[in-house]
């Protein structure tokens, strides 16, 4: 059962599909658009009447008896939760009155059917039948995967062959045919990187440039590296047998999308994580036509940092829901861990938000590097890999923020000094950054370290500054 | 940050130069071929070096040389990787020590909502502007005002505020960093955030730039502006002055004027002598030179002697010529026969009390402190206190602001208005203090009145209440402004003080700001009842129901439908059986506010 002491203000606003939603929920219960308020004895529901466009007023009710509340509604929005049973919700916070009633026929009913399928999907966890995953269908697959790398492999020679430079809008478009083959062939990643390749080499076409022509080589270099790896990897998997994935990022580098069962079965799981998010924004992909939820979390046991991608293609937009940054740690139960090294993609199911407190961000600065230097260590082990992403994201100590003359920042902690640079997914944050530092003089700072390829440095792109009781966003 | 080429980067340049150029010219690259050569004494050093340079050899030769070079990239790529640094001794400065009170830590999507809102740049909502001030806390919002720093606009002046309010000083450097002096339509605008925030303190800065022949000429009248506020860069202003051209030639003078320089004599003459036109006005009304008190003369003389109905080509009319007793002291003589003719010709000219006042009020606001002008304005009060009441409870309000009103209470109760237009706009500023701007001053300047609101403000607005002639619509909006700003307890009670009026007057004055004021302080409270009191008695009091459109706006987003439908329903009812109500009235009320329901049951309310 979902605690009902749990629902805050704050947590309505994460069930929301989106920020409007809450909007219209706080002026629903701005203008008193509830004729009923009611509860039910042991606090499980909470429903009520409210007046609407229509002539009948909707009956909304959140129920939690289940491990997450769930929200009903007689409305004919497709929204979900709607803006009545957010609403619902809000007037519970603002702390109307609710009086006690029965709960209606309609919600017991459902309430009902919902407990009939959960005894059935307990008899059948009590004797699982055991799923006997389809090798052929999987070696298909592979033989497919395989033909499509090999066009890729084609394509990147061809570029490498002409010459970046020599890469005109005509030749483009011929890519682009290839490139939207490469969808028939199940690499969706190995097509978005190819789309990336062309995209920045028309821009190439069009204003020619040193570090863009630099940007399109180390491009093509990961794709021709992808291809390699990913082909050596399903020729193993093919000449062995083991048809089915496996703890091993290249999965994913193809295009592969895992299950939670899968990770589960691979073993990839942590038990009781608690974490903090350090950081959050949405980075927006014109070329995969998509828009990116990424929040980088702290593991507070381990001293880890995960990153959680909500990925919303914008065919999709307006039925998958936007995430938004939290301030409350968040206690999982499981958490799933993707296969990978540093910064790790995770997921998970339910999450049980706890307000931070001073401690909290105390013990979130204990697992700040000891310096820059290894922190920069630990992150050219990662980066090396061409595979790997851009970035590794670190906590770093520093006792004091600079700006020179021309208005380039600097990290500084003892001897070690690194160059800031900009979040490409962020606004102008070292501005924020030359404001807040006024107050966080010194402590700990989370970013990305990232590699310059073209001046072979590293620089650090901060996104938060961690202080003794709060977390400053940039 | 200086880099050193070794044999390694300069073989990876020369790799990604061979993968720019293709690998069917690879053969011919004898760049590449050296480079692979020089490296050759690398291999030794360790075993990847030696490897990459193996690679290197086979690229010519190689079955795939485009894999080929794709894989010397990746691994030259790696090794680069491994051994970059990070070290970069720039020389910097460390931020200095500026902690930030409270700051707030929006969620992402309120703060991307903020930032998209103030990018757009078109006016912000009254309402979204107060909003901005709380949300102005959280850091992140900064980007966008900094990205709109730079256009000229009020609404970018308006949204401005917040910010300085909240991050003071801390914000000159990346406004200086925000201003480019390379772009001829930048507005400058920069600089005239910068000097608000910082005044003279920044002055070697603003000469950097006035005396920027390269910069664009907005950006150096901005800095001769900032100029003019310190007296030891008159010369400098005459030198701009006699060199510069246009609008930067203007500036110059406008800043010597500024300073009272007596530098500004023999170009204020030359510049006078063009006769009246706007912009010598305004020279005039910048200093008490002689040039300027001799053109001020001339023409208020002419004026007062000709009752100048318009302004022509020669002449300004009585309330322009006014205008330029600003910014002297000597001048009772023209002010007391200003007040004179405005006595005798208030219906003519109706506003020139508005102008003499503020003069007064701007000239105490820009000399703080001097006394020749405080005692300029008692003097007038003591001769025409019927005139010049404004003036001088504003510079009660800013001397003893606790005794203010109690000192001047029976003047107050005789000029509402005069009291209403002082209180009109308040903003309460970070550090406590108040300030008021008034579109009726001369200049739509602020002034700070008090740091600590007089506790006997709400007991004197509700005093008005009952006696305020026909300004009660602008009583219950000073009222709202007030309470609109005030925060916890303070909230409470000026909350309090406003339903005691709103009480009062939905009886005796209903309009749709008493009613607004109603709403505002008592948010998530059941108003039927007072709808419906509210729509009667408009009826009954002056004989139509108010602005249907007007009422319905205010209303959808503070009650729900079923609760305007109620209302109207019962107002419906009272004003059938209401004797005093004439027929006809009862007929276009009824229509109307059966408007009102249709469209209340329609749809017009969001639920």
């Amino acid at each position: 059962m979902f605690p009902l002491t749990s629902v805050t203000e704050e947590f309505v606003k994460t069930l929301a599909p989106n920020p409007a939603a809450f909007s219209n929920a706080k002026k629903i219960s701005q203008k008193g658009g509830f004729v009923t308020l009611c509860r039910s004895e042991d606090n499980t529901l909470l429903f009520g009447d409210c007046a609407g466009s229509g002539k009948n007023p909707y009956h909304a009710s959140v129920d939690f008896s289940g491990e997450a509340p769930l929200g009903r509604c007689s409305c004919p929005s497709r929204q979900f939760p709607c803006k009545h049973c957010l609403a619902l919700l809000v007037e519970y916070t603002a702390g109307k009155t609710f009086t006690v009633a029965d709960i209606p026929e309609d919600v017991a009913a459902k309430r009902a059917k919902i407990e009939a399928k959960a005894q059935k999907a307990a008899e059948n966890a009590a004797s699982p039948k055991k799923s006997t995953p389809n090798k052929s269908a999987a070696t298909k697959k592979l033989k497919k995967q395989r033909e499509g790398l090999e066009l890729a492999q084609k394509l990147t020679a061809d570029i490498l062959s002409r010459g970046i430079c020599a890469v005109t809008p005509e030749s483009c478009a011929q890519y682009e045919q290839v490139a939207k083959q490469l969808g028939d062939y199940y690499l969706p990643k190995p097509q978005a990187l190819m789309y990336e390749i062309i995209r920045t080499a028309q821009e190439l076409a069009k204003n020619p440039d040193d570090a863009m022509t630099h940007r399109v080589v180390s491009l093509v270099v990961k794709m021709s590296a992808t291809v390699r790896k990913c082909m050596a990897y399903i020729d193993q998997k093919l000449e062995s047998g083991e048809v089915l994935p496996e703890n091993d990022p290249l999965y994913e580098a193809m295009g592969g999308v895992w299950k939670l069962e899968q990770l589960k079965e691979l073993g990839l799981v942590q038990e009781n994580a608690l974490l903090m998010q350090l950081a959050f924004y949405i980075a927006d992909d014109p070329v995969r036509k998509q828009e990116t939820d990424v929040a980088f979390w702290l593991e507070m046991h381990t001293g880890e940092i995960h990153h959680t991608e909500n990925i919303r293609p914008y065919k999709a937009k307006k039925y998958i829901k936007q995430e938004d940054s939290r301030n409350e740690l968040q206690a999982v139960s499981a958490l799933y861990l993707y296969p990978g090294g540093l910064n790790r993609r995770v997921r998970w199911e339910a999450a049980e938000p706890i307000p931070p407190t001073s401690d909290g961000y105390a013990t979130a600065s204990t697992f700040r590097a000891e310096s820059i230097a290894a922190a920069v260590k630990a992150a050219k082990a990662e980066l090396k890999n061409t595979l790997s992403q851009d970035y590794a994201a670190v906590l770093l100590p520093y006792d004091s923020i600079l700006f020179d003359a021309e208005g380039k920042g600097y990290l500084r902690n003892g001897a070690e000094q690194i160059g800031l640079c900009a979040c490409p997914d962020m606004g102008d944050n070292l501005s924020v950054l030359r404001v807040a530092a006024g107050t966080a003089q010194s402590g700990t700072a989370f970013g990305l370290l990232i590699w310059d390829s073209m001046d072979g440095v590293f620089r650090f792109a901060p996104l938060s500054l961690l202080t003794a009781d709060s977390l400053i966003r940039l | 940050m200086e880099i050193k080429k070794t044999p390694f980067s300069a073989l990876r340049e020369r790799l990604y130069a061979a993968a720019a150029a293709g690998t069917s010219v690879m053969q011919e690259d004898f760049r590449l071929q050296r480079a692979v050569e020089a490296f050759q004494p690398m291999v030794e050093k360790a075993k990847p070096y030696e490897k990459l340079y193996k690679m290197c050899l086979e690229l010519t030769t190689a079955k795939e040389p485009a894999e080929q070079l794709a894989q010397c990239i990746a691994l030259a790529d790696a090794l680069a990787v491994a051994q970059s640094g990070f070290q970069d001794d720039s020389p910097a400065e460390p931020v200095p020590a500026a902690p930030l009170q409270n700051l707030k830590t929006l969620s992402y999507l309120e703060a991307a909502e903020w930032v998209k809102t103030i990018r757009v740049g078109q006016s912000v909502e009254d309402s979204r502007l107060e909003e901005l001030y709380p949300a102005a806390a959280d850091p992140r919002l900064l980007s966008a005002f900094l990205e709109i720093s730079g256009r000229d606009s009020i609404n970018a002046e308006e949204v401005a505020m917040p910010f300085m309010e909240r991050y003071g000083t801390a914000l000159i450097p990346l406004l200086k960093q925000r201003l480019d002096l390379t772009n001829p339509k930048s507005k400058g605008r920069q600089i005239y955030y910068i000097f608000r925030l910082a005044g003279t303190a920044e002055n070697p800065y603003y000469i950097s730039v006035a005396e920027n022949d390269e910069a664009p000429s907005a950006a150096r009248v901005e800095a001769i502006n900032a100029l003019g506020a310190e007296p030891s860069n008159a010369e400098r202003l005459l030198m701009l002055y006699q060199t510069g051209r246009g609008k930067v030639k203007e500036a110059a003078l406008t800043a010597l004027c500024r300073n009272n320089s007596a530098l500004a004599d023999k170009p204020l003459e030359k510049q006078l002598a063009g006769g009246y036109k706007e912009a010598n006005i305004e020279f005039a009304a910048l200093c008490s030179r002689p040039a300027a008190y001799e053109f001020m003369r001339k023409h208020l003389d002419y004026a007062l002697n000709n009752a100048v109905a318009h302004n022509d080509k020669l002449h300004p009319t009585i309330a322009t010529a006014a205008a330029m007793l600003a910014n002297k002291t000597d001048v009772d003589v023209e002010f007391l026969q200003c007040a004179e003719w405005y006595k005798n010709h208030k219906t003519d000219r109706p506003y020139l009390d508005s102008v003499l006042n503020g003069v007064l009020i701007q000239n105490i606001a820009e000399h703080p402190g001097d006394a020749a002008y405080e005692s300029l304005i008692c003097s007038l009060y003591d001769r025409e206190p019927d005139v010049f009441f404004k003036s001088r409870l504003c510079l009660a309000l800013r001397k003893q602001p606790e005794t203010a009103f109690s000192a001047f209470e029976r003047e107050c109760i005789k000029h509402p208005l005069y009291v209403l237009d002082l209180l009109n706009y308040p903003e309460h500023h970070a550090d406590g203090s108040w300030v008021f701007r008034s579109a009726q001053h001369f200049s739509s300047s602020r002034i700070k009145l008090f740091d600590k609101l007089p506790e006997n403000l709400f007991p004197m607005l509700e005093s008005l209440a009952r006696t305020a002639g026909n300004d009660y619509d602008q009583l219950c909006k000073v009222m709202k402004n007030f309470h609109d700003l005030l925060e916890g307890e303070a909230q409470k009670k000026a909350a309090a003080s406003c339903r005691r009026v709103v009480e009062l007057l939905l009886m005796t004055h209903p309009s749709m700001d008493v009613f607004r004021l109603l709403l505002a302080v008592a948010p998530g409270e059941d108003h039927t009842a007072s709808l419906t009191l509210f729509l009667v008695n408009s009826l009954r009091k002056t004989g139509h129901v108010p602005e249907v459109w007007t009422l319905l706006w205010s209303l959808r987003r503070r009650m729900s439908s079923a609760q305007v439908q109620k209302a109207t329903e019962d107002a419906l009812r009272e004003i059938a059986a209401d004797a005093h109500i004439s027929q006809k009235q009862t007929v276009d009320s009824i229509e109307k506010i059966n408007k009102v329901l249709k469209n209340a049951i329609e749809g017009y309310f969001d639920d």
